[in-house]
């Protein structure tokens, strides 16, 4: 399937209608009256369907369970083959051998490719978190084994447990604090600090 | 012969402890967390503690299964989606969160974290150098 032929505002409202909790329904405009329930389960697939198509893509629907051969499933995640062959060879993706080809199930490749995500535009600015990063360097030792909140040079919380710590840094309301587990350090390397 | 690849950003980290260990950042829910996590280039997965789901809002038992192995032994995780942005680099991807507290450390693997970068350690002066594979 390519192509959609279709206003922006009408597919600005069927947008809008397939992502609301409404009821929709099927009919046909010679025939108002006969209408088919749509399952609620399928409008976010028909929104897939409509969003990928206005973008102008190819669409193809296909069930979990068909098969794919080692080229068609690099294609879909937009890698080489041979990088595709590595990944199955690593057991990442499952497969079977029809002669001396493989096939992968259309389910299997698409869990992989959750798993593999996708860059995206980062949807908030990270701070500078080098500040936090040397205070930690400068008081490991000191806070072995405990969990701490660090924000800059400050130590917001600390504590056994990193509920209790989360509960002081929301209380402080701190952005972006870093919260995090200091390790216990190796015995030998007790031995080489004392 | 030599090779010249060209990184986009250059960071410290603490040479006192074992492991590459940097800050990043996870989304998920409309939430935040700011943690530390290990470069972990023997790992498959990125794997986080428990307690930063908890965090997340993320009910961790509902999640893919999988398991990781560490130090012969074998744990249970679970893996959702969640955002993860390192300086301005960010992806969506999934990590892993184990069923039980106490895992020491976060974990940064190769499914959807090193997979997508290019790292360069220079392990003596305590640097890192990294950007998006294909960046250059």
């Amino acid at each position: 399937m390519t192509n959609l032929e279709m206003a922006p505002d009408a597919q600005q409202n069927l947008k809008k209608l397939l992502s609301s909790d409404r009821p929709l329904a099927l009919t046909a405009d010679d025939a108002p009256e006969a209408k088919i329930p749509l399952p609620e389960h399928v409008k976010p697939l028909l929104q897939q369907i409509f969003t990928e198509l206005a973008r102008g893509r190819e669409v193809t629907v296909l069930a979990a369970d068909t098969e794919m051969t080692t080229q068609e499933a690099a294609d879909y995640l937009k890698v080489s083959r041979g990088y595709l062959v590595r990944i199955i060879d690593r057991g990442e993706i499952p497969s079977r051998m029809v002669g001396n080809q493989r096939r992968l199930k259309v389910s299997d490749v698409r869990l992989y490719e959750k798993k593999m995500g996708k860059i995206v535009t980062p949807p908030i600015k990270m701070r500078d978190m080098s500040k936090d990063m040397r205070w930690l360097a400068e008081h490991r030792d000191e806070y072995a084994g405990k969990w701490v909140a660090v924000y800059e040079d400050r130590l917001v919380a600390s504590g056994d447990n990193a509920r209790d710590v989360y509960a002081e840094v929301d209380r402080v309301g701190l952005p972006q604090t870093m919260v995090t587990f200091i390790e216990e350090p190796l015995p030998q390397r007790k031995a080489e600090r004392a | 012969m030599t090779h010249k690849i060209v990184y986009r950003h250059r960071m410290e980290y603490d040479t006192k402890v074992a492991g590459v260990v940097l800050p990043v950042t996870l989304l998920a829910n409309d939430r935040v967390a700011a943690v530390n996590a290990a470069v972990d280039t023997g790992s498959t997965l990125c794997v986080f503690q428990h307690e930063i789901a908890e965090r997340l809002g993320i009910m961790v038992e509902g999640g893919v299964e999988d398991y990781v192995s560490a130090m012969g032994t074998i744990i249970k995780v679970y893996g959702h989606e969640v955002t993860l942005v390192l300086e301005d680099l960010s992806m969506d991807l999934m990590v892993y969160f184990p069923a039980y507290q106490h895992i020491p450390r976060n974990l940064l693997g190769r499914q959807g974290f090193l997979q997508r970068m290019l790292f360069g350690l220079d392990d003596y002066e305590g640097v890192v150098y990294f950007g998006y594979h294909g960046d250059q």
